[in-house]
């Protein structure tokens, strides 16, 4: 990450021509049931982080390498479907394998968040509908053939499919934490699980940290389609946010730890 | 020994072999379908670094390619029904994070260890390949 093109850094959302506003900034309550990510796994210090970070930059380990596909909100304020569904994946291909991910539809969880089109969302709510009722797989060819319902990835006004509730609970979140420090997110990172934030106006999934100047970045998949750096195996779809950006997004952020294994996808006999 | 004995001697003693030796041994070309059962709240960052390569690139097609498949499970998993997932007897006795090998075939757990606090891609992939994964 030496050689990042700078208009991709510390992005200004709402000046770029894609953004619409998803992110409405306000949180309900931190549920109780949902513990904050240093009481429920391990925190790193500074430096401890540090070294992790470098270890991951010279790697082929960070979560990038598990994003499946960039997606693409278009002119929807669905980013907050996006990213939760982004993480969701991250942590399937963590869990079965990278090849075994499916793409899931972030439109069949930004539709129960969200009021419309335009509404943008809140980003607890999304993990509260993940643990819920869980999500529908995207309705790409793959997916129609294996999956009773399936769900496009844009489109606030098509319905869910009647009984859609059959085939989300095969994908709902199982557990994660809230990270409301700088501390917390860079942990819940180095330790493999995909931190949903939203700044301004705007959410995205952070995937890895590393030190850029001396001073801590963070790369996120963005759903944006073709926008932004390449990483992973993508030639696009990434950019990074500093430091500043970073305690931003830190206000208030959910890390996946996991979620449910189902018989399909654990191939049990 | 009378000559007539030691082909039947020497099949009883091929028997006894092939009876008490575990499947999925090295040479055995059965598909596995490997677990690796953790607590995903213990999970540290070199752990989590293994399992990222483990599940991508080159280790991941190299499974492939024998039809085996490897999972990260949270003990605590379950399925959409609400099953726990890894029944805790397939890793009674053993520290977490274990890896357990079972046959694709039937589903019968094979081999199991723990894999210790500290463990690397290599080691995991030597284990895999020693068990014909």
């Amino acid at each position: 990450m030496n050689n990042i093109d700078q208009q991709f850094v510390d992005v200004d959302f709402t000046k770029d021509p894609n953004y619409v506003c998803g992110y409405t900034g306000k949180q309900s309550e931190l549920a109780a049931k949902l513990c904050r990510y240093e009481d429920a796994a391990k925190v790193y210090t500074d430096a401890e982080a540090r070294e992790i970070a470098d270890n991951l930059a010279k790697t082929s380990a960070g979560m990038e390498w598990l994003v499946a596909a960039i997606k693409n909100q278009k002119q929807e304020g669905s980013c907050v479907g996006n990213g939760s569904t982004q993480a969701f994946e991250i942590v399937q291909g963590l869990k079965f394998g990278k090849d075994r991910i499916v793409q899931i539809s972030a439109m069949s969880l930004y539709k129960r968040i969200g009021n419309s089109a335009q509404s943008g969302a809140v980003v607890s709510d999304a993990w509260d509908e993940l643990e819920a009722k869980g999500v529908l797989p995207l309705d790409n060819e793959e997916n129609k053939k294996r999956f009773k319902h399936t769900h496009p990835a844009t489109g606030f006004s098509k319905p869910l499919p009647n009984g859609w509730e059959e085939t989300a609970r095969l994908f709902k979140g199982l557990e994660a934490s809230v990270c409301d420090t700088m501390p917390e997110l860079l942990s819940a990172l180095c330790n493999g699980h995909p931190v949903v934030v939203g700044r301004e106006g705007h959410c995205i999934c952070y995937v890895r940290p590393f030190v850029k100047d001396g001073r801590w970045a963070m790369l996120y998949a963005n759903s944006w389609g073709d926008w932004g750096i390449g990483a992973g195996d993508h030639k696009a779809g990434f950019g990074v946010d500093t430091e500043t950006q970073i305690k931003k997004s830190s206000d208030w952020a959910f890390a996946i730890r996991s979620i449910t294994a189902p018989d399909f996808q654990t191939e049990r006999t | 020994m009378r000559p007539i004995t030691k082909p039947l001697a020497a099949l009883a003693l091929l028997a006894l072999i092939v009876q008490f030796r575990p499947d999925g041994i090295q040479g055995s070309t059965d598909a596995k379908h490997i677990v690796i059962v953790e607590e995903s709240s213990e999970r540290n960052a070199t752990q989590a670094a293994v399992y990222v390569q483990l599940q991508q690139g080159t280790e991941a097609e190299r499974r492939k390619a024998k039809g085996c498949v490897l999972e990260v499970i949270d003990r605590d998993d379950t399925d959409e029904g609400g099953n726990v997932v890894i029944p805790p007897a397939d890793y009674e006795g053993l520290g977490l994070p274990a890896i357990l090998f079972y046959s694709k075939k039937n589903g019968k757990l094979l081999y199991k260890q723990s894999l210790g606090k500290e463990f690397t891609v290599e080691s995991v992939s030597k284990l895999c390949k020693g068990h014909g994964a």
